[in-house]
């Protein structure tokens, strides 16, 4: 009985270690997209005032930045064949959208709605509706 | 013991030899499937640390592993055996000679030790081969599975998938790499100007901080760069050089195989060995066999011959 407690404790702690390190091996590419997401949330935001917005982007920014740089130097996501990976580098201006952003030499958010083909006439002849 | 319990013993021999002679000769397949019942066993693994550690160490690996199993325990058990059955067979040996030309019952009885001895020599030694041959067939299975694995991860490499994403990723490290200068310069310059903004209404001087990872980044890489030589240079990572050539990993377990394949032949070639002997021994108990019945019958066959002779009767029929 307590062979087959540790046996299962055992099978439990390998299979977790297991899916722990599958999470692990792409890890650094989840941070970038959840960091990217807040940044997107402050460009669409409607609460923040023009100052906070351009103060929360600059911070954004900066964190980006480092995990721009994280992914792109992360060796364990060289040649892993995995979805998020493979969308990822196939979209390089919308995965590392400061640095591509800055080698444009634009702002990130006139950046970014180029990048989704979003221009002021598109805007403004886009209609409200349910999707 | 008399002639005809001896006689009896020499049959038994014969038929342990021929039985011996017979087991060898025949498929070894239905021998290793029995084998495989009575405890002595291995199961090795073709586990991803095997795959992933220094190719000079694999086989020592996997010969450690064999070493604590309970065939290898089987096979040491034998050997000892073996040895003893080596001083024996000697000894007997020692004396047949020792009774070279005599034809009384302790030179019969010498050589039935002799035979003896040779006949349980060879039957511990079919044993043993039985064990060995098994043990190279794991062997062989495991080597065949390391250098699959091998051989999946080199075509996964070369998956045209993955090579296209491995390209890409390069393109984006060397875009990405270009760009790191006018990225740092333009956010420092930003968020500078923001902060001193900030501090200015709190009258404190400010300037911009680089963050912890753009610290540390630079430093460790230096550090980073010595460590992967160290590693290339390290002795347990230099590729094994059995034959005075360098070889990599695949190589050297394709090497490791074909070492086992020749070992495997070798072992039919002494199985064939142990067959002829077998055959020496059964004929050599067999002329012994012969020997005993034919050529040295018993003294009292030979009183009565003697008695019943005419010649010694004929006496009895004069004088009356």
């Amino acid at each position: 009985m307590l062979n087959l407690h540790k046996k299962l404790i055992v099978s439990v702690v390998v299979s977790l270690s297991m899916s722990a390190i599958a999470q692990a091996e792409n890890r650094t590419l989840f941070n970038l997209e959840r960091e990217r997401s807040t940044l997107l949330n402050s460009f669409t935001s409607d609460r923040l005032t023009p100052a906070e917005r351009e103060q929360q982007i600059n911070m954004s920014q900066r964190h980006l930045m480092d995990m721009e740089r994280m992914v792109i130097r992360d060796d364990r996501l060289l040649g892993l064949n995995d979805p998020v990976v493979q969308r990822a580098f196939d979209n390089y201006d919308t995965t590392f959208l400061v640095h591509a952003s800055v080698e444009a030499n634009q702002h990130i958010v006139d950046f970014w709605l180029q990048q989704l083909k979003l221009d002021s006439k598109r805007i403004l002849s886009s209609k409200k509706g349910r999707r | 013991m008399n002639i005809n319990s001896k006689i009896a013993v020499f049959r038994q021999s014969i038929a342990l030899v021929s039985m011996v002679f017979l087991s060898t000769a025949l498929m070894v397949s239905e021998c290793v499937y029995a084998n495989e019942h009575d405890g002595m066993d291995w199961q090795p693994g073709a586990s991803e640390k095997l795959i992933r550690m220094p190719a000079k160490y694999i086989d020592a690996t996997i010969e450690r592993n064999f070493q604590q199993s309970s065939l290898a325990s089987g096979i040491r058990a034998l050997d000892a055996q073996i040895q003893l059955e080596v001083v024996r067979m000697k000894e007997a040996h020692q004396a047949v000679e020792a009774l070279d030309g005599d034809t009384g019952e302790r030179s019969v009885d010498a050589r039935h030790q002799f035979l003896t001895a040779k006949s349980n020599y060879l039957g511990l030694l079919h044993e043993k081969h039985q064990l060995a041959e098994r043990t190279l067939n794991k062997k062989a299975k495991l080597y065949q599975r390391v250098l699959d694995k091998l051989q999946h991860e080199k075509e996964k490499a070369s998956d045209p998938v993955t090579i296209d994403l491995v390209a890409k990723q390069q393109a984006a490290r060397a875009r990405l790499n270009k760009t790191v200068g006018q990225v740092d310069e333009l956010l420092s310059s930003r968020m500078s100007g923001k902060t001193s903004s900030v501090d200015d209404n709190n009258n404190k001087p400010s300037s911009f901080k680089p963050s912890k990872y753009q610290r540390e980044y630079s430093e460790n890489l230096a550090k980073v760069q010595k460590l992967k030589q160290a590693i290339q240079k390290h002795a347990a990572n230099e590729n094994p050089m059995p034959a005075g050539m360098s070889l990599n990993r695949e190589q050297y377990v394709r090497y490791l195989l074909t070492g086992v394949d020749g070992d495997l032949a070798l072992l039919d070639q002494e199985r064939l060995m142990l067959g002829y002997m077998a055959k020496l021994v059964a004929l050599d108990a067999q002329a012994l066999e012969h020997e005993i019945t034919y050529n040295a019958p018993d003294q009292e066959a030979k009183k009565i011959k003697q008695q019943i002779r005419l010649a010694n009767t004929a006496d009895l029929f004069m004088g009356l």
